[in-house]
């Protein structure tokens, strides 16, 4: 953006390309840290289809658990990448330029692991494929398009593909670079993913065009994904569930939380690969701006949600609530939303003074998703408590290790993952920074040069 | 290989103008009136003087027992706050999003905040036919004067937010007025402008005033829909639990903001000759806005829809027959097309987008939706007889509008154009100061072997 | 006709501005040569012409592709297997809708990316001039000049400033692209 520091090109390059280049000793704790978190998970995984779904702690009216709160939660964190990434470049922001590569890889990871827990929280997971391949033919049973369980690997699906083949586009113009500048089985790898481009005027006007239809497309796609999900609960008749808001309080939940993780990653960024110059203060006063609006938004759907709950007074519906107000550990969870999710971070990022500090920045981005995975709790698990109208079915749902280990290690798996691009592909993309400084210039204005950004008419 | 010319399209002449041409454009509609002005103003006065008789004969006269005879008060209402309300909503948002191409806008959607007088008028009588909370479906939970103190309050706060923050943008227009129009003309812009000199402490608490009353408008917008969603619409309607419909009334209301200031931009540039001033470049980017919000449109209605749908209760199957498929199925057809289909097959071709006249015709037929969705809404929920019931048991048949309400409707609404009409010769347009900044913001440079324009980012 | 690739790689813009002027001296129209670099200028800044591409087309065909298979799916299967669930027909259009939507999208978002490498003219698979300077910052000049004409343009370039300028063994144009001069004696 404009408090760039003007560097020569081949800095530039080498700066972002350091990631790739060195393995510093933070780098191997994190991985060694993260690989132990998903050994631990990959056998939680492995006693869970020995043993049977018997070893979580579901019950029977309590069907679902932490398993589908985290897959919510994860869907949640993947829209971040449209976010940041399509929104900001319809708009034509200049601060997005560092930070839309790792958003949208994380997108990519999130929906990754989001996807392996519908997947193995069957229990046998070799079954699932067989219910959805082949599309069948042989048994006369088609999966029935009316449910949202079905629309919901194709809104999932669609959302991983679009933006697989987004990231893969926009990254040709670093893949060049890296096989320019690589050997041995690395350059065969850079030189296969870069088809040969090299540059020409007509590349990198497709490159820009696509850039824009691309955007506007995944746009689209981020709308409904988590409507969808939202919609594997609200088509059912749940009390609590089964309301009007979910679609789009599911959606600006999961901007809030994924703008937030956006942050979370910016942070580490520039801390483990010495990015100070190229993720600046401005952009993490810009993203908070963005976040204040989002996160007043979202408040504004959950207190609906709440509002209209209560709305027509119907005992059923009140008794959930009661229980989601006065009963834990749901009154906890409420408070984490509450004030992790709005009343500490919002506020703070009402400062430009705190907006512009990393380390506050970091940790309450940290507080919001600790408040909104709270959320999708609070959100879920409520209106399957009370689910029968029998008092002696009401048994309260208590997540047991293996669960905790399984969503622990989800959280391990996205970081292992975003570490493992980040060693092989640069995580900021560099012929963005280089255009962004070549596009940048000033203009005098009085005793004063005013930063400027060429605009093409 | 086949190649074409680039088009360049034209650099916009805008911020190639001398700030002095600014200050003579920005000052003219104050020194004096034109005849097309003079004859919209007769016309609006007019309009509010029958507006008013119809008023006073059709619902005043059949009294506040009558829930149904008020119909077309609120209607009035609910497309004067979807409209004026939600305008200066469309200025604070292009504040926040910064770009330079806003500036002879903002001042377009903000003045429309000065005929806020007249749905808080509207309001107060309407109050009169809301039942209180006791018995019925509310989100008030028993407090004290509910929902009468409350709705009032957010109102009240609205519109005077909304003065303050027209008044603060302008402030500064106000102390040119002062120094540049001769005799009594520019005595009243002496009182106006407080002594602004144009300081740099004066700048700092004029941006600083901006952004706070900006925000709390947006704030109390949103309010002020949601609880007149709730209160003047759901709660009158038995069974209608729907939580996202005071989110679908508000984004239908700021979608008919963008599309009213659109408009005016079409007859300001027409009519107004400020050609000069909006260009392509604005209804381009203004067009961007109303192309996502008819999106959001059709999405908040989609999200009602399907959710009711699958639930088949009973209630639910009401809720969609009263209020999309039975007595108001065409109005619903018409607005359906003119805030959805229309923004989406205009505007999705950017072609279409990068001219004039397809922003400003689908802004016309965002403002014609806006109309029938509110008579739509209102009609439905005015016309249930007993709102205490835990579900809507036989859909009324719908209300027909009679002389009385359509002279009413039409007449109000004139009415409140011509107040902001008024405000023309109070709030100088286009914005001089804004205008002026953004032209030292700009400027053409060659760039190798092309030109290109560098925009300033002072922040 | 014998074609041959000269590559002339400059080290900033100035210079390379200065490659453009003299190779158009040389009688070469814009459209002769591109020119390479890591990352984009502002359209023109190398002269006017641009090439006419159909990006545009391929989501709307893609689109429209995804619609048709998503309509398919959704009305075929419940066709196919006509099960009552919830109450709702048989033939339910809103699910039908959504799963619609997403076809759409994903064959738009597919089919753009197939448009993007086919207007990019990616992979190339075969050899072609490039040098890896390019990608740390030095603008190239690429021009497919006749054989003749080579060793001329390479030295207009580098009188130009070019820091290097690389040419390309000889290769032959398309035969069938080549226009059979008439032998004497032959008739019309």
């Amino acid at each position: 953006m404009l408090e760039r520091h003007s560097h020569s090109t081949e800095q530039i390059i080498e700066d972002l390309l350091r990631p790739v280049t060195q393995t510093t000793t933070m780098n191997w704790v994190a991985f060694i840290v993260l690989g132990g978190v998903l050994s631990a998970w990959v056998f939680a995984i492995g006693w869970m289809f020995y043993w049977g779904t018997g070893v979580l702690g579901l019950n029977r009216q309590n069907i679902w658990g932490i398993l589908i709160v985290n897959f919510v939660f994860w869907i949640g964190i993947s829209h971040a990448g449209v976010m940041i990434s399509a929104i900001l470049r319809l708009s034509q922001a200049e601060w997005r330029r560092p930070v839309t590569r790792a958003a949208e890889v994380m997108t990519m990871f999130s929906l990754m692991t989001a996807m392996t827990l519908p997947f193995i929280h069957t229990g046998r997971p070799w079954r699932t494929a067989y219910w959805v391949f082949p599309y069948d033919f042989w048994r006369g049973i088609w999966p029935d398009v009316r449910s949202a369980l079905v629309m919901d690997p194709s809104a999932v699906f669609t959302y991983l593909s679009g933006t697989i083949m987004f990231v893969y586009v926009t990254m040709i113009p670093d893949f060049a670079l890296l096989r320019d500048r690589s050997i041995g089985w690395r350059h065969a790898l850079y030189r296969v993913l870069a088809l040969g481009f090299k540059g020409s005027e007509r590349q990198w006007k497709i490159q820009t065009i696509s850039g824009f239809i691309l955007a506007a497309i995944m746009l689209s796609i981020f709308v409904s994904v988590h409507s969808i999900v939202s919609w594997d609960f609200a088509f059912s008749l749940d009390p609590v569930w089964h309301s009007t808001v979910w679609a789009p309080y599911f959606v600006i939940g999961a901007v809030h939380s994924g703008v937030s993780a956006v942050v979370t990653l910016m942070a580490l960024m520039r801390w483990m690969f010495k990015f100070d110059d190229y993720i600046r203060e401005e952009h993490f006063d810009a993203i908070g701006r963005l976040l204040v609006v989002v996160g007043s938004t979202w408040m504004w759907f959950f207190l609906l949600d709440v509002f209209f709950d209560l709305w027509r007074q119907d005992p059923t519906d009140d008794a959930i609530m009661r229980m989601r107000f006065f009963e834990w550990p749901y009154t906890l969870l409420l408070g984490f939303i509450f004030i992790f999710g709005y009343f500490i971070p919002v506020p703070i990022w009402l400062f430009r003074r705190f907006r512009r500090n990393i380390k506050v920045m970091f940790w309450t981005s940290i507080l919001v998703n600790i408040g909104m995975w709270s959320e999708r709790y609070w959100l879920v698990m409520p209106g399957l408590q009370r689910k029968f109208q029998w008092t002696f079915d009401w048994v309260p749902y208590r997540p047991g290790p293996v669960d905790i280990t399984i969503v622990l290690g989800t959280f391990a798996l996205v970081g292992f993952l975003l570490l493992v691009f980040a060693k092989l592909f640069p995580p900021v993309p560099v012929w963005d920074e280089l255009e962004g400084q070549r596009f940048a210039g000033e203009i005098q204005v009085g005793k004063r040069s005013v930063p400027a950004i060429i605009r093409e008419f | 290989m086949e190649v074409q010319e680039i088009e360049h399209r034209e650099l916009p002449r805008l911020w190639e103008l001398p700030p002095q041409r600014v200050i003579e454009d920005g000052l003219r509609r104050i020194r004096g009136s034109g005849t097309v002005y003079k004859v919209m103003l007769l016309i609006s006065a007019v309009c509010a003087i029958v507006g008013i008789i119809a008023f006073i004969v059709g619902p005043i006269s059949s009294g506040w027992n009558d829930r149904q005879a008020w119909t077309y008060v609120a209607i009035t209402f609910g497309i004067l706050m979807c409209t004026i309300g939600s305008a200066p909503c469309f200025s604070v948002c292009l504040r926040m999003v910064r770009g330079h191409w806003r500036r002879p806008v903002n001042r377009l959607a903000e003045i429309w905040a000065i005929g806020m007088i007249v749905p808080l008028i509207l309001f107060f009588f309407l109050l009169g036919i809301l039942p209180d909370t006791v018995g019925r479906s509310s989100f008030w939970f028993g407090w004290p004067v509910s929902p009468y103190l409350w709705d009032s309050v957010m109102m009240v706060a609205l519109v005077i937010c909304g003065y303050g923050f027209l008044y603060v943008g302008a402030l500064p227009d106000m102390a040119i007025a002062r120094d540049q129009i001769e005799g009594e003309g520019g005595g009243i812009f002496t009182r106006l402008s407080r002594g602004f000199r144009g300081t740099l402490y004066d700048w700092q608490i004029i941006d600083r005033a901006q952004g706070i009353l900006g925000a709390f408008y947006v704030l109390l917008y949103v309010g002020s829909m949601t609880v007149i969603a709730g209160d003047f619409i759901e709660a009158l309607v038995p069974g209608d639990n729907s939580a996202i419909f005071p989110a679908q009334y508000t984004i239908e209301g700021l979608e008919a903001g963008i599309a009213v200031t659109i408009f005016a931009m079409g007859i300001m540039r027409y009519l107004g000759g400020l050609d000069e001033y909006l260009e392509a470049e604005q209804f381009f980017a203004a067009a961007k806005l109303q192309l996502a919000l008819g999106l959001l449109y059709f999405y908040t209605h989609w999200t009602e829809f399907i959710i009711w749908w699958y639930g088949r209760t009973p209630r639910e199957v009401a809720l969609l027959k009263i209020f999309y498929f039975e007595p108001y199925f065409w109005l619903f057809c018409v607005a359906f097309a003119t805030m959805f289909l229309s923004p989406l097959f205009i505007l999705v071709w950017t072609r279409v987008r990068m001219g004039i006249v397809g922003p400003w015709v689908t802004s016309g037929l965002v403002l014609v939706g806006i109309i029938i969705d509110n008579i739509r809404l209102y009609s439905a929920s005015f016309s249930t007889p007993n709102i205490y019931l835990q579900e809507l048991s036989t859909i009324p048949k719908a209300y027909v509008p009679g002389v009385t309400d359509i002279l009413l409707a039409v007449g109000l609404l004139g009415g409140a154009v011509g107040v902001c009409l008024l405000g023309f010769k109070l709030v100088p347009y286009p914005s001089i100061w804004e205008v002026t900044a953004g032209i030292y913001l700009r400027v053409r440079r060659k760039y190798l072997k092309t030109e290109v324009v560098l925009i300033g980012k002072p922040n | 006709m014998a074609v041959r690739g000269v590559l002339g790689l400059f080290e900033n813009v100035d210079t390379a501005v200065a490659g453009v002027d003299a190779v158009n001296e040389m009688g070469f129209g814009r459209s002769d040569f591109e020119v390479l670099s890591n990352c984009p200028f502002p359209e023109g800044a190398f002269g006017e012409e641009q090439e006419m591409h159909r990006l545009g087309l391929w989501p709307v065909v893609g689109a429209a592709c995804g619609f048709a298979t998503g309509l398919l799916i959704t009305g075929a299967t419940q066709m196919a297997y006509p099960l009552v669930t919830g109450g709702k027909p048989l033939f339910s259009i809103p699910p039908m809708i959504i799963i619609m939507y997403e076809g759409t999208l994903l064959a738009a978002v597919l089919f753009t990316v197939i448009g993007v490498l086919f207007e990019s003219r990616l992979p190339r698979l075969g050899s072609s001039l490039y040098d890896t300077r390019i990608t740390a910052g030095y603008i190239g000049i690429l021009l497919h000049s006749p054989e003749e004409q080579a060793e001329a343009v390479a030295a207009a370039m580098r009188r130009a400033g070019a820091e290097d300028a690389i040419l390309e063994p000889l290769r032959q144009t398309n035969p069938g692209r080549v226009r059979q001069q008439p032998q004497e004696g032959a008739s019309a």
